[in-house]
């Protein structure tokens, strides 16, 4: 098989089984990698209903097969797992250089079960694994883990660790590899915790086959021709300013969070505030770029930021989402306490856009009376206190005082404290990320019915700002093709960021140069929405129906009073799902997709036989 | 009546190309952009610049608004949309 190495690692951390499986060649072709994957063996692997936090649930740490074959961005791997929040289906993605480490450690994923009585981590070395103890990094930060696997273990090795986050089930605690690339959303980090497992350590040198080197050389070349050519604008504004290119604009547009989402861009937040948090002000702190496996957009960056309240040396420069949900979402414009929060999550391990939306959150009840100083630790958590953000995220870091609640994220926080419901902005549970349904329309059906609901990096109609003519009769075709286009990006190993400054056909072209796959455009329809079929009959298997798919009301309707570039919008989500369900094959009230559907799928066997008998 | 149009692009410049225009009472968010391409040297047309997403006074704008005099019209030249 090529691009891969055709083995999966599966490791029972109750019983200490480390066994090797074949990966077919068949899911390989119907399900390529990452997500899709993770979802079909995960589907097979665990029992409808498993305990999230029990020895049934399983995480898997999946590469794509674009992943140490030398093709431009190839750098992304996922987490999988059940999500201690939605109940259901969890994937998460991150770039970095672990993906491809985990590939050259021989193999193309590591499932994990059980739960070890002592905290361990599993170390993966050239096609062998161990299980090994892990008490002298319990209760380390990510840094200080990664300083100590490197001690034992040598600087050729790359691991996937969670921070004290997921060793405190913080329903967004992240995996964190490379010291700051993030597979944040879900809470896949805590369902590694519950399993006393601290980090996967990977090292290795084992390469793959390459079906066709001539033909991937030449995509590789029509990806650097198009970064010089037609995407030479955003690919240079990438290198310069990381993903950060995006929030000035997207304050001023209604696209970022401004106030918890019920605010005005541009009005309640300004552009010169959006300025002070944005790379283009950054860009006097920067030292150094550094970019993922294969990436030759280097849109990370290092900075050092003199600052009198902070240490802020040496540190990374936030992405978008981030400058997004502890800026504008906090009117905030001061960038130390933007930095300092950024610093803090990837310390100890929680995920940037759920962190800074539980802040917001908070600061918003206590802004409308429902808490008081004493409630909160003595902290006056006000709109654009720089100070009072950065210290409710650090009693959330370290699990302390009101954090003890918040770390579990709005929804928890809001039924446990009984108060503040009216202003969750949650899609079954999970915090928005900075891109507002309201400005895209489209994107309220993927932010509600993804199987992996609050999404951003999900398919469908897009993140292009929906204009006056919106038209609602016909976009279940469009949203579909969204859908299918995204599962396969997803899956494949390939930066999202990557794909947008690369031709039109490059990812197909990746894809079959790597793998020797073929696929026609009716096949890659059905690859792709096979690869989501998959992920939803998880949630579905689990019982979930249509009502279980809540989206909070600022995710499609605008608030008073009713100014800025939104003002007055109300998305018929539920007219755009059902026009996507209908595309798709799914029943309106169970979304449990059409049998005929599923067949003409293929590859859908085991959820056949467990749906229809 | 003097309207600012500002085009803010991927250069993250706060200083975004701006330009002051002499346009007649009651003239349109079109007419602003047809006089802008008319008088100043870019790569896109009218039609390009449409695309993304404008704002005026904070608020949507489309082709046929009506402007006021002193108003800036900003295209945000990341964001491509309706």
């Amino acid at each position: 098989m090529y691009g891969y190495h055709g083995k999966l690692l599966f490791i029972n951390l109750s019983t200490g089984n480390i066994e090797i499986r074949p990966l077919k060649e068949e899911d390989a072709r119907n399900f390529i990698g990452g997500p899709a994957l993770g979802a079909k063996i995960l589907y097979e692997e665990m029992p409808a209903n498993a305990d999230v936090f029990g020895e049934d649930s399983m995480v898997g740490f999946v590469t794509g097969p674009l992943n140490n074959n030398r093709a431009l961005f190839g750098g992304r791997y996922t987490v999988v797992s059940k999500s201690p929040v939605t109940g259901g289906w969890n994937d998460a993605n991150a770039g970095g250089y672990f993906g491809p480490m985990l590939k050259a450690a021989g193999f193309d994923a590591v499932f994990v079960n059980g739960i070890s009585e002592k905290p361990v981590y599993v170390f993966v070395d050239e096609g062998r694994a161990e299980i090994l103890d892990a008490s002298d990094l319990w209760g380390l930060t990510v840094s200080e883990t990664e300083a100590k696997i490197r001690a034992k273990h040598g600087e050729k090795i790359n691991a996937a660790l969670i921070g004290p986050g997921g060793e405190n089930l913080s329903y967004f605690a992240a995996v964190i590899n490379d010291g700051h690339r993030a597979a944040g959303r879900g809470g896949t980090g805590a369902v590694i915790g519950s399993k006393n497992l601290k980090a996967v350590v990977v090292r290795g040198n084992l390469s793959t086959e390459v079906a066709d080197r001539k033909k991937l050389v030449a995509a590789n070349k029509s990806i650097s021709d198009n970064m010089k050519g037609a995407a030479a604008e955003l690919a240079t504004a990438f290198g310069r300013f990381g993903t950060g290119i995006f929030y000035i604009p997207s304050t001023l547009s209604s696209d970022a969070s401004i106030k918890n989402w019920g605010g005005a861009a541009g009005i309640d937040y300004t552009e010169e505030e959006a300025y002070l948090v944005s790379s283009a002000n950054l860009e006097q702190f920067v030292l150094k770029k550094y970019n993922c496996s294969n990436c030759p957009l280097a849109c990370g960056a290092i900075m050092d930021v003199p600052s009198e309240r902070w240490e802020l040396a040496n540190i990374d420069r936030p992405e978008y989402e981030t400058m997004g949900a502890f800026g504008s979402q906090i009117l905030n414009s001061d960038y130390e306490s933007v930095l300092r929060c950024n610093l803090l999550c990837n310390e100890y391990g929680l995920d940037t856009i759920s962190a800074g939306a539980t802040v917001s959150w908070i600061v918003e009840c206590y802004e409308n009376g429902l808490f008081t100083k004493e409630e909160l630790d003595g902290i006056e958590a006000t709109w654009g206190n720089g100070d009072s953000i950065v210290a409710l995220t650090e009693l959330i870091c370290k699990n302390e005082g009101i954090g003890q609640v918040l770390i579990k994220g709005t929804r928890y926080a809001a039924d446990h404290l009984g108060k503040g419901h009216e202003y969750l902005v949650v899609a079954s549970g999970i915090e928005e990320p900075q891109h507002d349904g309201r400005l895209a329309y489209g994107v309220t059906r993927t932010y509600q019915y993804d199987p992996t609901p609050g999404r951003h990096v999900k398919g469908g109609l897009g993140l292009a700002p929906s204009g006056p003519d919106f038209d609602y009769s016909d976009t279940g075709e469009a949203d579909l093709q969204g859908v299918v286009g995204t599962e396969v990006l997803n899956s494949s190993g390939l930066c999202m960021f990557g794909n947008m400054v690369s031709p039109p056909d490059a990812l197909l072209n990746l894809i079959e140069a790597v793998t020797g796959f073929q696929y026609s455009p009716e096949e890659f329809r059905k690859l792709g929405t096979r690869m989501f079929n998959i992920r939803h009959a998880f949630n579905i298997r689990e019982g979930m129906t249509r009502k279980d798919f809540t989206l909070s009301k600022r995710f499609y309707e605008s608030n008073p009073p009713y100014e800025g570039p939104i003002a007055g919008v109300k998305v018929d989500h539920e007219r755009l799902a059902d026009n996507f369900f209908e595309t798709i094959g799914w029943d309106k009230e169970t979304l449990i997709p059409s049998l005929s559907s599923l067949e003409e799928l293929g590859g859908m066997e085991a959820v056949i036989a467990d749906f229809y008998g | 009546m003097k309207v600012t149009v500002r085009l803010m692009g991927l250069d993250m410049s706060p200083d975004a190309s701006s330009i002051t225009l002499e346009l007649s009472d009651g003239a349109t968010v079109e007419h602003a952009l047809k006089k802008l391409v008319s008088v100043a040297e870019m790569p896109w047309t009218v039609d390009d610049l449409m695309m993304h997403v404008m704002l005026v006074q904070n608020r949507r704008a489309n082709k046929k608004d009506v402007l006021e005099d002193n108003d800036t019209l900003i295209v945000l030249k990341t964001l491509e949309g309706g």
